[in-house]
């Protein structure tokens, strides 16, 4: 009876989880084994590189490669065979300081990649013309524009992004990649800084000897200096939208025109589908977008960008930023029916399988296992989530032995969420008997003993030597409280009758 | 410019003699000169009314004749006048007086046919018995003198009353009279140049010691000659023809075509004799080995510095021209830098028609070779969309 009583209480957790991306499933890379005919995913099988490399040893005069990295070791070979037997090649790509600069932002891009670029470019330095600006940021390869022309767009920058990451190519009609040659020489000659001399030798560009011809756009789109035709076909593809709209897109900003478009469309009744990849840049962006109705999902290697609103699709290199969108070098596509089909394919699947879903404030109890703090990104907000933690709390003293059941529950102490959220916090605690205050005086109780001779003889009675004797039970006193002392072996009704009486309470030493 | 050196060899030769020395006698120069300005014979009066004042006019005479003695004035006995005389004017221009010295001569002489005074310099020397030696020749048989020992040198000979300039003191001098016979001395080396610059005369120099070097008596020479007669008809061009010819094996004949034709010095050359800096610069330096130069003797080798090279055929002309122009292919061009340049490069063979590759033809050529340095600044602007 004296023993502490175990109790526990379950209480749940009502704040929402922080705005997060929740895992909805394993991430894979993506799944590149069909081919086809227009819009190309990349993967493990590598068909997408393989595609651009066969591109380029079929070319017969002119390769127009522009990639803001360059690193792709089959298509440098490549590249520097084709100059070997007498075809000429035309590279822009970004300058270093632009590249130094994006490893320190980014967290796709790290110092290995530039440096492998930059290798690149001194093994290509005496094979091909090479120009360079700190605003180019397109990927795309054209050949043989003149004669028998073949063109790509990328989202992907010719390095092992061709392999490891999400991405979209667009394979070209001939009359685009005519097109897009014209904005290659366009940027080539108006748009570039440098241009590469010798190996490890970049030489500022003087004016070009005549103007270029402005180039056409009928499915090309562009953001290069003094055309926006990109960011409004953007735009309207956003703002036409009625039924439905996917965007696919890297880069999210929050403050964007396009972004505003978005949330307007959403807020419309459209329904939004946003593809992107897990980052702290997008995090007020994507929250925004959520909470005006937009799905968001994402994976950890995205970054493709494409819009496919309704029944028209575009692929294009820039993210929807104002570095992309209104300055910079970069392209786009608008596909045809059967191109726009095979991106609604694409994009289809990746709403199926993309392993991330992006949640403001998602109750506690909706979803267990990892995720992703959107503030962080996925190198540092990876957390768990976990039906319930145990946590133990101090033990409650009862008022009295004969009260421990009913002894208060305490209060509940809030429970620390650092790497791991919980649905509930189980907590536990025991109720211990009082134990009698060190300070307490024994009651005793007065007792006069006759006085004996010293033959042992009884004095005469009233006359004596007066002690006091303990309690049965004993009593105790402090700060005008009577304690009941029960002893183990103690009768409990008994105890508990004379503390009744006495108005005290049990207690055990 | 043309520079050419050559060793001289100065002998030398003593003999006895009289030797004119110029010294200064503004006395008798004032003869001369009064001869100079009155510009016509003149005798004992005009000396008595011009220079001596109220003195006698047979001092005038005694003055007139001393100054004929001297050499300053020549006589005409008919006349009774007297004129300036050659070495009079020599005089005159040194301002200096030859005075007549008898004595035993040392002549330092040079056989060069560019130093038209052969006796460059001439000291009188004194032998232990000179004054005995001057007083047996006065006092001998001068029809039959007795044998001294080596001819004397005709170049010395032949100088005789001709006035100079010693190369050494810069003071005249005039032989007057010489002994039979001599004695060759010693020989000294001294450095001739010539140096010619286009529309101008050329400067002839002679540089260097007379006499053993390491002895105190040795004398610097340093100065400009007088203009030699051997060049004073002759013009730069010959000179210059000469000494191409003698590098380059090319004709004079055709070299003096070549530069009658460009009314300036011109060296003809084939296109493929010439390296990439005097193709590109079309001038050249051009080393002359040392040979015999007409009639002005043998030079040591020389170097004919920045001299315009012109093509020697049509051929090389055109070969030069196309070389030329792909050469100057340094930046990215469109046909119409191509017409610029064409006609840039046209400009430097006046002397030929050269038919440069158009626009089409340098990019077929391109085209063959894409990987020529040169190529790209075609081929770049052609791609990328600046031809069309």
């Amino acid at each position: 009876m004296t023993n502490p009583i175990s109790r526990f209480a379950t209480v749940p957790i009502t704040s929402p989880l922080p705005p997060c991306w929740l895992r909805k499933g394993p991430t894979r890379p993506d799944d590149d084994s069909n081919r086809s005919a227009i819009v190309w995913r990349v993967g493990p099988k590598t068909h997408f590189r393989q595609a651009l490399v066969q591109t380029v040893e079929n070319a017969k005069d002119v390769v127009l490669v522009a990639s803001f990295l360059l690193a792709d070791e089959t298509l440098a070979k490549t590249l520097i065979e084709a100059a070997q037997r007498g075809v000429r090649v035309y590279v822009l790509t970004a300058s270093e300081a632009r590249l130094s600069k994006v490893v320190s932002d980014e967290d796709a891009f790290d110092v290995r990649m530039v440096e492998e670029h930059k290798k690149l470019l001194d093994r290509l330095a005496e094979h091909v013309v090479l120009r360079t600006a700190e605003h180019f940021h397109a990927k795309f390869l054209v050949t043989d524009p003149a004669t028998c022309p073949v063109g790509w767009i990328s989202t992907a920058n010719f390095n092992r992004a061709l392999e490891d990451s999400v991405e979209l190519g667009v394979k070209l009609t001939e009359q685009a990649a005519v097109e897009l040659a014209g904005w290659f020489c366009n940027a080539f000659w108006l748009e570039s800084d440098r241009e590469l001399i010798e190996k490890g030798r970049l030489a500022k560009v003087t004016a070009p000897p005549a103007q270029p011809k402005s180039p056409s756009s009928h499915s090309i789109r562009v953001t290069a200096k003094d055309h926006g035709e990109l960011r409004e076909t953007t735009l309207q593809l956003i703002r036409n939208a009625q039924n439905r709209l996917v965007i696919v897109s890297y880069g999210v900003q929050d403050d964007h025109a396009t972004t505003k478009a978005i949330e307007e469309r959403a807020q419309a009744g459209v329904k939004i589908t946003l593809l992107t990849r897990p980052r702290a840049a997008i995090a007020a962006a994507v929250k925004r977008l959520a909470t005006a109705g937009v799905t968001i999902l994402a994976h950890d290697k995205l970054h493709a960008k494409a819009i496919l609103s309704d029944q028209r699709g575009l692929v294009m290199t820039a993210n929807l930023h104002t570095v992309g969108l209104d300055q910079g070098f970069e392209v786009g596509v608008l596909l045809d029916d059967n191109g726009t089909r095979e991106l609604d394919d694409v994009l289809s699947q990746w709403i199926q399988t993309f392993p991330w879903c992006y949640a403001t404030a998602a109750p506690r109890d909706s979803h267990l296992g990892e995720l992703c703090l959107a503030d962080l990104g996925l190198r540092t907000g990876r957390r768990m989530v976990q039906p319930e933690i145990v946590h133990p709390l101090p033990p409650v003293v009862a008022d009295s032995v004969v009260t421990m059941e009913e002894a208060p529950t305490p209060k509940w102490v809030p429970v620390e969420e650092k790497e791991t959220y919980f649905h509930k916090v189980r907590y536990k605690w025991q109720v211990v008997p009082p134990r009698l205050p060190k300070e307490a005086k024994e009651r005793l109780s007065p007792v006069v003993d006759a006085e004996k001779h010293d033959d042992g003889r009884s004095a005469k009675q009233g006359k004596g030597v007066t002690h006091g004797v303990p309690f049965d039970p004993p009593l105790y006193d402090h700060n005008e409280m009577v304690y009941v002392l029960l002893r183990p072996g103690d009768n409990l009704d008994r105890v508990r009758r004379v503390a009744a009486e006495l108005g005290g309470k049990v207690v055990v030493k | 410019m043309i520079h050419l050196n050559r060793t001289v060899t100065v002998n030398t030769f003593d003999v006895q003699g009289t030797v004119a020395r110029g010294q200064d006698r503004p006395e008798f120069l004032a003869v001369a000169c009064l001869a100079a300005d009155l510009d016509r014979p003149i005798d004992g009066r005009d000396i008595t009314r011009q220079l001596l004042g109220s003195l006698p006019e047979a001092i005038g005479w005694r003055v007139l004749d001393r100054a004929v003695t001297m050499g300053l004035l020549e006589w005409d006995p008919a006349a009774r006048v007297a004129t300036l005389s050659e070495s009079g004017r020599f005089m005159l221009e040194q301002g200096q007086v030859l005075v007549p010295e008898e004595g035993v001569w040392r002549f330092y002489f040079v056989d060069d046919p560019l130093i038209d005074n052969p006796v460059i310099h001439v000291e009188r020397i004194e032998t232990p018995n000179a004054k005995e030696e001057r007083d047996k020749v006065y006092k001998r048989d001068r029809s039959n003198p007795p044998a001294q020992g080596a001819p004397i040198p005709r170049l010395i000979t032949d100088s005789i009353g001709s006035a100079s300039l010693s190369l050494v003191t810069q003071n005249g001098f005039e032989l007057r009279e010489l002994g039979k016979e001599g004695a060759m001395g010693s020989t000294s080396k001294l450095q001739l140049s010539l140096e010619w610059e286009r529309d101008k005369l050329p400067v002839v120099s002679l540089k260097g010691s007379l006499g053993k070097p390491d002895e105190q008596s040795a004398m610097n020479v340093e100065q400009r000659l007088p203009m030699p007669n051997e060049l004073a008809s002759m013009i730069y061009e010959q000179c210059w023809i000469w000494l191409v010819s003698n590098a380059t094996g090319i004709s004079e004949r055709e070299l003096a075509d070549r530069v009658s034709h460009a009314k300036r010095p011109v060296v003809p050359t084939a296109f493929a004799n010439q390296a990439v800096e005097s193709l590109s610069s079309q001038r050249t330096n051009l080393a002359v080995p040392s040979g015999k130069l007409g009639i002005l003797g043998i030079f040591d080798k020389t170097t004919l510095r920045d001299l315009e090279l012109v093509p020697r055929t049509p051929d090389d002309a055109q070969q030069w021209a196309e070389w030329l122009q792909w050469e100057s292919l340094d930046r990215y061009v469109v046909p119409q830098s191509i017409v610029d340049l064409s006609a840039t490069v046209d400009q430097r063979f006046p002397f030929h028609v050269v038919q440069l590759p158009d626009h089409s033809k340098l990019t077929r050529r391109a085209l063959s070779q894409p990987r020529d340095k040169t190529a790209r600044f075609l081929l770049t602007p052609y791609d990328l969309g600046l031809w069309s």
